[in-house]
């Protein structure tokens, strides 16, 4: 078994939710391509009184389904 | 006269190649200390930003030093440049060093000019010696010679493709005087290059002496040894990871495009490694393209550092390397695009941030080389280039360098550190506030840690800097912002790490501290101890301010988390949030950690709720899989 995520194991080929075991997909297709996603900002180190922010930009998680663990997230320009 | 090939007749045999190697070390160690003992610059021997390197007689790098990364295959470029254009006219006698700013050609971005060295022993050029450092002037548009207005590079400032500063030992005085007469600084720009002729004095003669001890031959057989025991040290290294394909894709706000985007994807397969930056954006018309030589000297410093930072540095690193730059894109721009800010603030921080996201990915994927991963650091930041008239009333220009010092990118088993790192150059340091105070007339009303800078993960990343300087012994001052990471969060988590914080800046407009805090006996240690108007500065720009405003900046990226933040160790939170680093409502927002309001106290049950209430959003927001 190796790591592709901290939360997401390649076991042969398959790969799987660290925590819940729950397959997510082939090392073929790739995560972001199989496992769940949605976007979300971070309010939280935006220093809002001197940076308004942007919504030029969104935050894109990627996480299994089954129990929400966390694989990857990425910045992404919309 | 023509340079001897270098030919390997007999390897050393290993107590030799030891002894050698290392001598060879200390040789480009002592350039380093050299230059900075030379320089008048706090940029130059207090933040470290210069490099050195020897090269064989055919222009291949035998070794570089521990200075900025992003320099090396720049220095050879520049050397194997001088090799070519210039050995008929104006040739290559002993004790001749050239001069070399085109940013086309050798330097990464103009103002770090580099000189370059032939070595002679016995009537025959045997190696040759560049040193670079960053000049806080060399003319062009604005002070510090990073334009933002600049639309082509010959607004740029002095760009050389190659001059004969030194003929046989002597600086020329017709070259040193036209370049002292186009810059704003010129004590100190001369002063810069005396250093750097310096630092190769010292290299040229350290390497006759090895060669009058140990022999032509012997020296000769060291550089080539050397190189392929890079090359065969990294081959192995690639063939213990697995082969696959990772890329990355990061972003910056651009001066006359709304954002800029670097791409570097990574195909690793047996004992080869290729870097396209292909999907990275068009060559733009604001000066944060890179010219082909800066691409690849770009891309290849996260390479060394990640896989590479225990061999000796040489060019055999690279020769498991293929680099692919797309045509007339940002990162493979063409004459005459202006360059001047592709560093810190373009198109050379765009690659070096993805190309360590796309690699850092691949090292996860190895059990042996996973905690070699981190988050991102060192992509986001603001330097400021400030000017204007010093207390004897010389002009002066200098640069607050403090974008060195940001946060690690958090690993697979610990926190990143703070305000410490960035992934340019070993031995760089931040420049002390008093040395800046003493020489240019700025005060710092504070340099510290700010409060969740660092990206979330289950290890965290390092914390940033924030600053506050006002004018102190001049009545105002010019300011050019080369910034990043106002919009964006640039210094990206790995493996569900979140980015660190943005990195804005601003003024505040008629805080009049010395009115308002001072003459009251106060200090002022934080932006809400400020009375006046917040007057945001854009990521790249020309400002003004006076006495009565402060200029406040957070001015180091933290470190990208590494890890699911809800997953990290609750105690570890609360020495977060004790030590400052984390804020309570991150803790609960973010973390998921639920502190007692009084004791502070981590509550355990409460913790694990929040948490779950984490993950059945985030199951929520991804709803039924298609």
């Amino acid at each position: 078994m190796s790591y592709v995520t901290d939360n997401l194991t390649n076991i042969d080929g398959v790969l799987a939710c660290g925590k819940c075991e729950t397959p997510i997909g082939t090392v073929e297709e790739g995560y972001k391509s199989t496992a769940g996603t949605f976007d979300l900002s971070l309010d939280v180190g935006q220093s809002p009184e001197i940076a308004p922010g942007t919504d030029r930009y969104v935050l894109r998680h990627y996480a299994c389904r089954e129990c929400g663990a966390l694989f990857d997230v990425d910045m992404t320009a919309v | 006269m023509h340079a001897t090939a270098v030919s390997v007749e007999q390897k050393l045999d290993p107590i030799e190649f030891t002894i050698l190697r290392h001598r060879l070390d200390q040789v480009i160690a002592e350039a380093y200390y050299t230059i900075g003992r030379v320089s008048g610059s706090p940029v130059v021997y207090e933040a470290g930003d210069h490099q050195e390197a020897i090269c064989t007689p055919g222009g291949e790098l035998a070794a570089f030093g521990a200075g900025v990364l992003h320099w090396t295959q720049a220095l050879g470029a520049g050397i194997r440049h001088v090799m070519s254009e210039f050995e008929e006219s104006p040739g290559f006698a002993p004790d001749d060093q050239f001069m070399l700013s085109d940013h086309y050609i050798g330097p990464i971005h103009a103002p770090d000019v580099q000189m370059l060295a032939p070595v002679h022993y016995d009537g025959e050029i045997v190696a040759w010696v560049g040193s670079a450092s960053h000049h806080t002037d060399i003319g062009g548009m604005v002070p510090g010679s990073l334009c933002p207005e600049a639309e082509d590079t010959f607004q740029e400032g002095f760009l050389t493709p190659g001059l004969k500063l030194v003929e046989g030992g002597v600086i020329r005085k017709d070259i040193e005087g036209t370049f002292r007469n186009m810059i704003r600084t010129p004590d100190l720009g001369v002063l810069d290059l005396r250093a750097k002729i310096a630092a190769n004095n010292v290299m040229k003669q350290r390497l006759v002496e090895m060669i009058e001890k140990y022999g032509l031959e012997k020296v000769q057989t060291l550089f080539a040894q050397l190189m392929d025991y890079s090359e065969q040290r990294v081959r192995e290294r690639l063939r213990e990871l697995p082969d696959g394909t990772w890329s990355s894709t990061n972003y910056i706000e651009g001066l006359r495009d709304p954002v800029l985007r670097g791409t570097v994807t990574i195909v690793k397969k047996d004992d080869s490694l290729t870097m396209d930056l292909t999907g990275s954006s068009p060559q733009t018309t604001g000066p944060e393209n890179i010219s082909p030589v800066g691409a690849r000297s770009s891309a290849v410093n996260p390479f060394v550092a990640a896989l590479c930072h225990d061999l000796p540095w040489n060019e055999g690193l690279f020769r498991a390397l293929t680099i692919t730059l797309p045509e007339a894109s940002l990162v493979n721009a063409q004459r005459p695009a202006a360059l001047s800010m592709n560093t810190p603030c373009g198109a050379n921080i765009l690659i070096m941030s993805s190309a360590h996201n796309a690699l850092s990915k691949m090292l996860m994927a190895s059990d042996t080389y996973r905690e070699q991963a981190s988050g991102n650091n060192g992509g986001s930041s603001n330097t400021f280039v400030l000017a204007g008239k010093n207390r004897d009333g010389t002009m002066f220009t200098t640069l607050i360098m403090d974008l060195l010092a940001g946060g690690q990118g958090g690993h697979p088993s610990r926190d990143g550190s703070g305000s410490c790192a960035n992934p340019w150059t070993v031995k760089s340091m931040v420049a002390n506030v008093e040395t800046n105070e003493m020489l240019y007339p700025m005060l710092f009303l504070w340099r510290s840690e700010m409060v969740d800078s660092a990206g979330p993960g289950r290890f965290r990343g390092g914390a940033s800097l924030i600053d506050a300087v006002i004018p102190w012994g001049t009545d105002s001052m010019v300011a050019v912002n080369l910034g990043m990471g106002t919009e964006p969060r640039l210094n990206k988590g790995l493996s569900g790490g979140y980015p660190a914080g943005n990195t804005p800046a601003t003024l505040v407009r008629g805080a009049d501290v010395g009115v308002k805090l001072f003459a009251k006996g106060a200090l002022p240690a934080s932006l809400a101890d400020l009375d006046g108007e917040l007057d945001p500065i854009p990521a790249k720009g020309v400002i003004t301010f006076d006495t009565k405003d402060v200029l406040v900046g957070v001015m180091s990226g933290g470190g990208g988390g590494f890890g699911d933040p809800i997953d990290r160790e609750p105690e570890a939170l609360l020495r977060d949030v004790e030590d400052g680093y984390v804020s309570l409502e991150a803790a609960h927002e973010v973390y998921g950690v639920v502190l007692d309001a009084e004791s502070e106290a981590v509550l355990e049950e409460e913790t694990a709720e929040r948490r779950q209430a984490i993950r059945d959003d985030r199951i929520k927001r991804m709803g039924v899989k298609p």
